[in-house]
């Protein structure tokens, strides 16, 4: 009898792997690492020295000699990719190459703006510790307290400030974003541009002198989107995201919740959405991570390829964690019907069966 | 004939670039769950897969379960990374090298108020590698025994044992494993 309630107390290894194993799934890569590894890995393919690892690898050596290798291998993966000559056009423009990209392409121009037309890089102002890796082509320029974003999308990530040291800001055309530490993604096209924060928090400061504060999986907007004039702002902007107020056309305005807004590119608003659901399954709150979800399948133009992952990921929340099985077999079904050539068919045919919902889905 | 290779090689490029774009959160995400969470040791087995791919391309007789290979490479590179780390070699390297700066959150953070699911992952982290990466492939991603030996290139009966041995550690370390 007291074995039946020791082994009763006894934690269930599966429910807690697999709950382990969601928040895993959830974890995004961070920028920094989606760039780098992407580098290591196009290097490595394009034949620079990929079977030396085997080697070194293999190779049972002395202390000392095993020290040695280990550091020489280290300088080897930090220096080698770097092509001098862009180097040297990223240094006089005030910024350090941390990592590139095989075909990466800068240029400078006579008013010290840095210009990447072409490949991926992770570039690092010394001198503000802002890092800053471009997505498409970027114009860039140090400045004394930050770096100013002329043109492009890139995403930012800026070394923990203390308060005496003061923010460091990153430039646009409307305003500046100051920063203490934090990471965020800035696009700045013609006149218009958006910040959406990742991690930390920031504060943008317009041309006026208004203030916003930001939290992370926020979006901040400059100028308000009053009148689209083309079809693809149409696309972007609706009605129903446009707050109800009387502001001013050219004073930036904050969107607040990512899972209210237009998904406008696939990939950044469904890492933004795994990012707060990664969150809220940290905190417990599947409740809320399932509303979330729900709220997003519902936003019609969710792209198809987004849709089947965020209702797959609804569906696990709903099979394993706020233990509703009706409400779990019902959604799988519609899953199934929905996505049927989806990626995660299998992953819902065996919640299906793990939930014994076979006699729900005849 | 320099310039089909040249066209061959620039077909592989953009295979390797497709094929990297497609998988290669999948490929981190398994290396996060064989590596208890750690984001540096799950950056360098994507690396390792991916570069294997980058290898292998050649020989490979069929693409379209491009995502099956990386899946069968990743787990196999995962029982040799952990037998390598628990080397001579590895330990000395270990202390060493520095690792690279984790920039992805670490996993004490992610599971601050999930306890349980933390002492899980720590559970499967004192496995033996072979033991780790079936009883995953088993209890994670539902793979039948015979699947898991055609991937592992092990017999059925020796993951059967393996599979009893390692359900048999996470018992004795107070979980409750089922049936």
């Amino acid at each position: 009898m007291k074995d039946h309630e020791a082994q009763a107390e006894r934690p269930d290894f599966i429910a807690a792997l697999r709950q382990a194993d969601d928040v895993l799934v959830a974890q995004p890569m961070s920028p920094e690492m989606q760039v780098r590894l992407r580098n290591r890995v196009l290097a490595r393919s394009h034949g620079t020295g990929a079977r030396t690892r085997g080697l070194v690898l293999s190779g049972f050596a002395v202390a000392a000699a095993v020290a040695a290798l280990v550091f020489a291998t280290r300088t080897f993966y930090e220096q080698a990719p770097v092509e001098a000559s862009e180097t040297v056009l990223a240094e006089s423009a005030g910024f350090a190459v941390r990592s590139q990209s095989g075909d990466l392409r800068l240029e400078t121009t006579p008013t010290g703006e840095l210009n990447v037309t072409q490949g991926s890089a992770e570039l690092r102002s010394e001198a503000t510790g802002i890092t800053v890796a471009n997505i498409g082509e970027v114009r860039l320029q140090s400045e004394a307290r930050g770096v100013r974003l002329t043109r492009g999308k890139a995403r930012f990530s800026v070394d923990k400030r203390s308060p005496k040291e003061g923010p460091v800001h990153v430039s646009v055309s409307h305003g500046r974003i100051e920063i203490l530490g934090t990471q965020f993604t800035v696009e700045q096209g013609d006149g218009r541009g958006s910040v959406q924060l990742h991690k930390g928090a920031i504060r943008f400061v317009a041309n006026d002198g208004t203030a916003e504060g930001l939290e992370p999986g926020e979006t901040l907007r400059w100028p308000r989107p009053v009148q689209p004039k083309s079809e693809e702002l149409v696309s972007e902007v609706t009605q129903a995201d446009e707050p109800q107020t009387a502001e001013r056309a050219d004073v930036p305005v904050v969107v607040p919740k990512p899972h209210e807004q237009p998904i406008e590119d696939e990939e950044t608003g469904r890492q933004s959405v795994l990012a707060e659901l990664a969150q809220l399954r940290s905190r417990g709150k599947y409740e809320k991570a399932a509303k979330l979800l729900q709220a997003e399948l519902e936003s019609a133009r969710l792209p198809e390829r987004a849709r089947d992952q965020l209702s797959y990921e609804l569906g696990t929340i709903l099979s394993t964690h706020t233990r509703e099985p009706t409400k779990a077999c019902a959604h799988w079904k519609q899953h199934l019907r929905r996505h049927g050539s989806g990626r995660y068919v299998t992953e819902a045919q065996n919640a299906m069966q793990r939930l014994h919902c076979q006699g729900e889905t005849e | 004939m320099t310039a089909i290779k040249s066209k061959k090689s620039a077909e592989k490029a953009l295979s390797l670039e497709a094929c990297y774009a497609t998988h290669h959160r999948k490929i981190f995400h398994l290396g996060l769950r064989y590596g208890g969470g750690n984001a540096a040791w799950a950056e360098d087995l994507t690396h390792d897969v991916f570069v294997k791919f980058a290898e292998k391309y050649d020989g490979l007789e069929t693409r379209e379960d491009v995502g099956g290979w990386l899946y069968r490479v990743a787990s196999n590179l995962a029982i040799s990374k952990f037998r390598r780390e628990r080397s001579l070699w590895g330990r000395v390297a270990t202390l060493v090298r520095a690792e690279p700066t984790p920039t992805a959150p670490a996993a004490d953070e992610a599971f601050e108020q999930q306890q349980l699911a933390a002492n899980a992952l720590a559970a499967m982290q004192k496995l033996p590698a072979k033991e780790r990466v079936v009883l995953s492939m088993k209890l994670l991603d539902d793979k039948s025994q015979t699947e898991i030996a055609e991937a592992l290139g092990l017999s059925e009966g020796y993951v059967s044992k393996l599979v009893t041995r390692a359900l048999g550690r996470i018992e004795a370390q107070g979980w409750e494993v089922g049936s």
